[in-house]
Order: C-alpha cells, then sequence, then structure tokens
C-alpha cells in the first residue's frame, strides 16, 4: 500500500525516517526534474542540480512545511527559489552546445515530429510565458495557484498564458508551412 | 491543418502528462547528500561530558567560603529553596542544550 504524503512527512519528521523521506523523492523527482528542464531551456544537467537541492534544503525545512499546500507545490517553490537565485547570481548562462547535444540526445528516436517540434516552440517562449504555460497545462494548476507560485498577479498569469498561446501557434503554423514545402 | 484543429491539437498536447523520468540515481544521490543522522547514544553522551565540564568550570569558580557562610546563616527552608532553584535552572539549561543538539544534529 503506497503511503500518503503527509505520512511520509510526519515520518520523516518525528521519528527522522529517512527512508520515508526517500520515498518523497523518488515520487517527485520526475514531476520536478520535468518541470525545471522546461524553465532551464533544455540544460538538464542544470535542471537536476538545482531539483537535488531543492530536496536538500526541503528536508531541511520539512518540519516548518504545515501542510497549507500539497507537498509538491511546497517543493516546487523551493526549487524556483533556487533557480531565480542560481540567474541572479549571474552564473554563466546554460552551455548552448551542451544543451543541444543533449536535447538531440533526448529526441532522438523519442518523441515523433509534432512534438519535437512543440518543445522547439516552447523554447522560443519568454521564460514567464514557458512557465506559466507549464504550471497550468501540464501540472494543472488554476491561474489563482500559478499567480502564487510565480509570485505575479493572476491577471499577468492569464497574459502569459494567452500570448504564449498565441506565439505558440505563430511558431507551429510557420513550421507547418515549412514542412508541407518540404514534402513538396 | 486549420486554425480550429491546430488549437485543439495544442491544447491536447499542452495538457498531455509528460514521460517519466527514470530515477537513474537521483534519489541515491539526494539521500547521499543529506546529513548523516547522529545516533541517540552519541548525543545522550556527548551531553552527559558537555554537563561534567560545565559542572567543573562552575565549582572552580564558584565561590565557595562565601557560600558555605551564606548558607549556614540561612535556615532549612530557605536553604531548600536556594537549591531547588539553583538545581532547577542547571536542569533546564542542560535540557534546552541537548534539545537543541538534538534538533541541530539528528
Amino acid at each position: 500500500m503506497e503511503l500518503s504524503d503527509e505520512v511520509l512527512i510526519q515520518r520523516a519528521v518525528k521519528v527522522r525516517d529517512r527512508h520515508a523521506f526517500g520515498q518523497l523523492v523518488l515520487r517527485y523527482q520526475s514531476r520536478l526534474r520535468q518541470a525545471l528542464r522546461q524553465q532551464c531551456g533544455g540544460d538538464y544537467g542544470l535542471a537536476d542540480d538545482i531539483a537535488q537541492d531543492a530536496f536538500i534544503k526541503a528536508h531541511h525545512a520539512l518540519a516548518s512545511f504545515k501542510g497549507q499546500s500539497a507537498f509538491f507545490t511546497w517543493l516546487y517553490q523551493i526549487a524556483r527559489n533556487s533557480l531565480m537565485s542560481h540567474y541572479r547570481r549571474k552564473i554563466p548562462e546554460p552551455d548552448s552546445e551542451l544543451v543541444e547535444r543533449t536535447q538531440a540526445q533526448h529526441l532522438s528516436g523519442g518523441p515523433e515530429l509534432e512534438g519535437r517540434d512543440l518543445n522547439r516552440a516552447l523554447n522560443q517562449l519568454s521564460a514567464p510565458q514557458r512557465e506559466a504555460l507549464y504550471l497550468t497545462y501540464r501540472l494543472g494548476y488554476s491561474n489563482d495557484e500559478a499567480a502564487q507560485l510565480m509570485q505575479l498577479p493572476v491577471g499577468t498569469i492569464k497574459s502569459h498564458v494567452l500570448r504564449g498561446k498565441a506565439k505558440l501557434k505563430l511558431i507551429l503554423q510557420d513550421r507547418q508551412q515549412e514542412v508541407c514545402n518540404e514534402r513538396g | 491543418m486549420s486554425a480550429d484543429k491546430l488549437d485543439s491539437w495544442l491544447e491536447q498536447r499542452l495538457a498531455e502528462p509528460e514521460p517519466y523520468l527514470d530515477d537513474d540515481g537521483f534519489t541515491e544521490a539526494v539521500m547521499a547528500r543529506l546529513p548523516a543522522p547522529v545516533s541517540r547514544r552519541r548525543l545522550i553522551w556527548a551531553n552527559v561530558v558537555v554537563a561534567v565540564i560545565v559542572s567543573l568550570a562552575v565549582a572552580l569558580v564558584f565561590p565557595w567560603a562565601s557560600a558555605v557562610a551564606l548558607l549556614t546563616s540561612l535556615e532549612a527552608q530557605s536553604w531548600l529553596v536556594l537549591a531547588a532553584g539553583v538545581s532547577g535552572v542547571f536542569t533546564a539549561v542542560i535540557l534546552v542544550g541537548g534539545f537543541w543538539g538534538y534538533r541541530r544534529w539528528s
């Protein structure tokens, strides 16, 4: 039987059960790493480093987690803050060569053409547009929740989502045209 | 693909859950970076050692002569109150220190 997040957190805090915390890491590692990969513009190494740091910070602060939000929401906030401070410290931008190589490895033989096109198009959006779309569509957060996570007004989130989608459509239409021309 | 079809295709693709990322040692790496828990036994011994050292230091600087003179001049009830007060403060300090140490290092 799978234990709930609440039970695992309680065990990790009250009886210092490392295994319980390990279960939480295992449960959310994929979701968090995927979310961060979107925010890191494809630098998977950076995304994984930030995800690791986020889990460690979460472990230190677990006693202060009172369950006002879902565990993943809280974790995502920690990871997001880490990522923001990483970029604020002006650490070199993601290694573009590495990013391209990693993306090529990830995409080769992987998702079909449409999926690849969508990923490319998503990478052309601004970071807030990409994050707003990711939070509301992929992670299923409401606009209010996304606004809270991104520390922006709800109206701005709605605008990021609408403009992001409009931009995606334009990019994909252009791509569609290119594909048609290629096929002659 | 028409604009409407593109729109619904986009909505559908955006809402698609992403594939599960294999752990590939990620959890293990996180667990390895967590601070190692301190055993209760070690912590208790550390507390005892600290308590003994503090007691010796207090005993060395304590003005025994004047304290004995003062204590002999006190009535039994005041003596008991004073003893309870001193031992209470000492116990509280050790307990708080021990609890803080447990929270900090375990």
